[in-house]
């Protein structure tokens, strides 16, 4: 089969819905419409237009879903920006979409090889902003802005790990959200520390004691002594190998809401929680908001019923990163509602507390290490995220852990066509109430 | 639960709760009231409620942005959900006699609150 050729620039029609945070407005692409050849004006120029019928058919599309539109072009060359054509087209066209779907954003963008350009206008604003930045989601974070790093750009393309100009820019630019300071929680932490990441929020409510000083390397003895909050000593550290590092602790539970309200504004989320039914909330707020989300957990299988005491059964965790629109948590069957209903006990999942269990010889274990090697891969994945160090790989991935023998597996994963959180929460935003 | 009764139940709420706004999200329907009342004595005396209808399922659920302190001091054990990217509260009451087919929106909160009414 041949290909087609396009005499007209290439173009694609975003549906988009929209939430707040409190540092910036997201406009979240659910759906890319590609317009039928038919659907386009021939002109002199090689710029699209395209027919008053497929406008209206926009316009439908955008009131039965609820959503912004956003026109996205692209033009080739580093720091592109908006053609007079573009503005006008723009202009004269967005006020309809406003008018028929005011509390959503609707815009026009342009892209270039790093950085993108565009007039966005907010609900029932008359006028548009171009202070805007565009991120799209695969294996890697591509970040889309006004005025790219032009240092050592060409470097970075050929070796995104070189911590030059464009790296550090990248890195101190992120914000990251650790959930969950025990074991691999806080190991993380002082690593992402290290390699500059410029914002780190941590939510944790607990204490270091005497019950949980095996899982991990942060506490000192006096904080053990003292009992010290995890997210205090995780500050000390942080704030001491990166002084410039903006550090938010949050002591409270996720979901409560001052942990949304933040979370919504972290560039990448890790959970190192020990309920499905946290990881569950956290998917769900990543997944809303289009967060990629890194999820880090270990068990020390332990059976107690032997009669000669208890024994050590399996050693496992993982690491499973979800980017929004791959596969996810709820696709693969890592989480199911038979799953989250048995952890509740029966009861409405939200009966589940991070409940002291029965002490057990699962406590007492010395898992440092594994929570260790557990984190260093998971900051190997936020890494892959920011700079895309390897362009070959999946954007979500399952990496298995086994502590006995201490290898790691990739497992593949595949999306469900039918899974109703990639279909309904990813990029779904705020809902409009009315 | 019929596509028309579920209509039908958020007419009934807005119609009974002046302000109430709702939306359909991940298939569901969110109706959100301003204020609903507790018994008297409880503390506080109001919360903002949320009203969830699945298709799926034949009883709506009720969540709260804050659950009272019954006037005998106790607070009912609760638990907290993510809900269209909101943090809501909830808590443990079976409602009998209530049935979508039958009832109103308004009986289903008003009977779900009775939970407050009781002692412990």
């Amino acid at each position: 089969m041949s290909e087609q050729r396009i005499d007209h620039e290439p173009v694609v029609f975003g549906l988009a819905t929209s939430a707040a945070t409190s540092t910036r407005d997201l406009v979240l692409i659910r759906k890319l419409i590609v317009a039928p050849e038919s659907s386009f004006i021939k002109t002199p120029s090689h710029g699209a237009k395209w027919t008053g019928t497929f406008n209206i058919e926009l316009l439908n599309r955008c009131v039965e879903d609820s959503t912004g539109l956003v026109i996205l072009h692209r033009h080739s060359g580093r720091n592109v920006g908006l053609s007079d054509d573009d503005r006008r087209s723009a202009t004269t066209l967005i006020p309809y979409f406003q008018s028929a779907v005011p509390q959503r954003f609707h815009g026009s963008i342009v892209l270039g090889d790093d950085s993108a350009a565009g007039m966005v206008w907010s609900p029932n604003r008359r006028y548009p902003t171009e202070s805007i930045e565009v991120r799209l989601l695969e294996n890697q974070i591509h970040t889309y802005t006004q005025s790219p790093v032009e240092q050592d750009f060409r470097q970075f393309r050929q070796i995104p790990l070189v911590h030059g100009a464009v790296a550090k820019s990248l890195l101190a630019n992120t914000r990251i959200g650790i959930v969950g300071l025990s074991g691999g929680g806080s190991q993380l932490a002082t690593q992402l520390a290290a390699l500059g990441f410029g914002g780190i929020v941590v939510v944790d409510p607990q204490r270091f004691d005497s019950d949980n000083r095996l899982s991990t390397d942060a506490p000192r003895a006096f904080d053990l002594a003292l009992r010290a909050f995890k997210t205090s000593v995780v500050k000390r550290q942080v704030l001491t190998i990166n002084p410039k590092c903006s550090f938010r602790a949050l002591r409270s539970n996720i979901p409560s809401e001052d942990v949304l309200a933040a979370l919504r504004d972290v560039d990448i989320l890790i959970g190192c929680v020990n309920s499905l039914c946290a990881r569950a909330d956290m998917l769900e707020i990543a997944g809303r908001y289009g967060i990629p989300y890194v999820d880090v957990g270990f068990n020390v299988g332990v059976d107690e019923e032997i009669e000669t005491g208890p024994q050590i059964t399996s050693l496992s965790g993982n690491v499973f990163t979800i980017v929004p629109g791959d596969a996810c948590m709820w696709c693969t069957g890592f989480l199911t509602k038979r799953k989250l209903e048995n952890e509740a006990g029966g009861q409405d999942r939200s009966y589940i507390r991070l409940k002291r269990a029965k002490k057990s010889s699962r406590e007492a274990a010395m898992v440092v290490p594994f929570n260790g090697l557990l984190a260093s891969s998971a900051v190997t994945e936020v890494l892959q995220l920011v700079v895309g160090f390897s362009p070959k790989r999946d954007a979500s991935l399952y990496r298995k852990y086994d502590g006995f023998s201490g290898e790691v597996h990739n497992w593949e994963l595949t999306r469900n066509p039918s899974c109703l959180h990639c279909g309904s929460v990813v990029h779904a935003g705020d809902p409009i109430w009315s | 639960m019929q596509p028309h009764t579920v209509e039908r139940l958020d007419a009934e709420l807005r119609h009974a709760y002046v302000g109430a706004t709702s939306t359909s999200d991940t298939g569901r329907r969110l109706i959100k009231l301003p204020a609903v009342h507790f018994p008297a004595g409880c503390r506080p005396d109001t919360a903002r409620a949320l009203v969830v209808i699945d298709p799926a399922s034949n009883m709506p659920e009720l969540y709260l942005s804050d659950v009272p302190v019954l006037p005998s001091g106790i607070k009912p054990s609760t638990g907290q959900v993510v809900i269209a990217g909101e943090t809501w509260n909830t808590y443990s009451f079976a409602l009998r006699n209530w049935e979508a087919d039958k009832n109103t929106g308004e009986q289903f909160v008003q009977g779900k609150l009775r939970r407050f009414s009781l002692a412990a």
